[in-house]
């Protein structure tokens, strides 16, 4: 039953048109392409030829080796880089410019140092000018949320990185934006914190019926969380696999134990191995 | 009993060395020191006072100074001109920096300007100033504010420019207008650059006040200076100068005290002006 539930979030009929209309979908990627230019003058694809559909409420992963391009993929979504052709869509609206729909944890906290961490965590709500007394409860809430009722007046140089990135993802849900990006975000935490991130993210996402987009380069990592994890190549990042997880969210810690869960994870590894022999 | 006694004295021994190697214990040491030697040696060459006074008759020319309250009136008089300069270079400085990182093009057509002006010895202007603005307070303060402008505002451009890419980032992805950013980012982010440019620009006005007050004036600790060389009095010159090294120390210290309670999130000492 309860994989019927998972597969129905998935089976969002995928958009045949160029242009989809965005109903249902959160995020449409459409044969996106992303060229710069390099140094030497050259043209460097970064990005090849990328078309995939985020349904409302799923939580899709991005893995692939150093260099393929999935920061870039997260900032053309974001808005804060140009793609050069194909068609980028959040919630039916061709991106341009950031979006406010969309909440972004980047790959480090980035808190501001001069400011403790309830101001901190307001700045959303500061500069999308919201009701003051709202963010405050909304913080508070928050920050209860991800353990760390009490800190409101420490400053962000007196916490350990994994509070900071706590943090950094208070502040992303301030303004309750129906899209999560998350960019490695806790790629610089030891282990043990970091799964116990991915624990609290899960429960979060899943009860807050948010869309999330993760980028990582950890395979577990990505099985674990995820809905469907797309699997990149190296420059120019193209789309190699797609892996539907078809385990219903938010899932315990002992799913990581499971035949499934190895089968998945193999199978992912399996294919990047083919391709990078000297990755890490 | 016996190991007892030596671990106690090699406690002791540790103890003194610390003492002797804390640099606010020896600082003043070597002072001591100096002046030891100077005393010394001006009574052992027997060195006229009119060309090297022995420290005691400067310090007999401090005390004479200040129990007159001639030494009080012409040191607060400098103090207020000092500040009024810094305090006006502070803001104008501040403003012209911040106004200057907003476009590119007015930034790089300035900048040239800027250095020559930085280049040009403050002292050769002192005389215009103290022309057009009169032996009073003002062509002084004009005189100081002129020379601590430059750390300023070169640090305040600087630190507006100085933005974390990532910070920068999540100002765009929130969608912050111009002023939101200048307000939550680049101000803050400016103000350990400011500081650091604020402790010079303090020393720098006294440094200024004292050549306006050369120049011309009719009160000020460089007047002062300036009566007692002509009457050849060296040991009230070099009380003088005890006066101003100490009043640079405290100046540059009680800056150093605001401001490391003004911006705690960073050492300012490590951002070099």
């Amino acid at each position: 039953m309860s994989s019927v539930a998972a597969r129905s979030a998935l089976s969002v009929p995928r958009a045949t048109s160029v242009v989809d209309d965005g109903r249902g979908q959160h995020i449409v990627l459409r044969r996106l392409r992303k060229t710069f230019e390099s140094r030497d003058g050259t043209r460097v694809t970064a990005l090849d030829d990328i078309s995939l559909d985020v349904a409302a409420g799923s939580f899709i992963s991005v893995v692939g080796p150093t260099g393929c391009g999935k920061t870039t993929l997260l900032r053309i979504i974001a808005g804060l880089t140009r793609y050069s052709d194909g068609d980028v869509l959040v919630r039916g609206e061709r991106v341009a410019r950031p979006c406010r729909d969309v909440g972004i944890v980047f790959q480090n906290p980035v808190l501001l140092p001069w400011q403790n961490v309830l101001q901190n965590v307001t700045l959303p709500a500061r500069i999308m000018r919201l009701d003051k007394s709202e963010a405050l409860r909304r913080a508070t809430e928050l920050l209860a949320l991800v353990g760390l009722t009490g800190y409101g007046s420490k400053y962000p140089q007196e916490l350990s990185g994994g509070m900071q990135q706590r943090v950094a993802l208070v502040r992303a849900l301030m303004h309750d934006p129906p899209i999560l990006l998350l960019d490695e975000p806790f790629g610089a935490l030891d282990a043990m914190t970091r799964e116990a991130m991915n624990v609290e993210l899960a429960a979060i996402c899943a009860t807050r019926g948010k869309t999330a987009f993760l980028i990582t380069h950890s395979i577990p990592e990505a099985v674990f969380l995820s809905d469907r994890v797309l699997v990149l190549s190296p420059r120019p990042g193209r789309l190699l696999m797609t892996v539907d997880v078809n385990v219903p969210r938010p899932r315990p810690i002992e799913f990581m134990g499971t035949p499934r869960f190895g089968e998945l994870t193999t199978e992912i590894r399996r294919r990047l191995g083919a391709f990078s022999t000297r990755e890490q | 009993m016996i190991a007892e006694r030596a671990t106690i004295s090699r406690a002791a021994e540790r103890r003194w060395r610390r003492i002797v190697r804390d640099p606010r214990l020896l600082s003043p040491l070597v002072l001591l020191v100096a002046l030891f030697a100077w005393d010394r040696i001006v009574i052992w060459m027997q060195v006229p006072t009119y060309v090297l006074p022995a420290p005691a008759s400067v310090g007999r020319a401090l005390v004479n100074g200040f129990s007159s309250g001639l030494y009080v009136e012409h040191l607060l008089w400098t103090i207020r001109e000092t500040v009024l300069g810094f305090l006006v270079a502070s803001v104008v400085a501040t403003a012209v920096g911040a106004i200057l990182v907003q476009s590119r093009t007015l930034e790089a057509v300035v900048q040239p300007y800027l250095v020559a002006f930085q280049s040009f010895p403050k002292i050769a202007l002192a005389p215009m100033i103290v022309l057009w603005l009169g032996y009073d307070v003002q062509s002084k303060v004009a005189v100081a504010a002129v020379t601590a402008f430059f750390p300023v505002v070169i640090n305040v451009m600087t630190g507006l420019r100085t933005v974390d890419r990532d910070r920068l980032d999540l100002m765009t992805a929130l969608r912050a207008d111009r002023w939101q950013t200048f307000r939550e980012l680049r101000f803050p982010n400016a103000l350990p650059f400011l500081f650091a440019g604020l402790q010079l620009a303090l020393v720098f006005a006294m440094l200024g006040a004292i050549v306006g007050e050369f120049v011309g004036s009719r009160k000020g600790l460089g007047v002062l200076l300036l009566t007692y060389d002509a009457d050849l009095d060296i040991a009230g010159v070099f009380s003088i100068f005890v006066i101003l090294a100490l009043l640079g120390v405290v100046l540059f210290t009680a800056m150093q005290w605001i401001s490391r309670r003004i911006v705690f999130w960073t050492d300012t000492e490590t951002i070099v002006a």
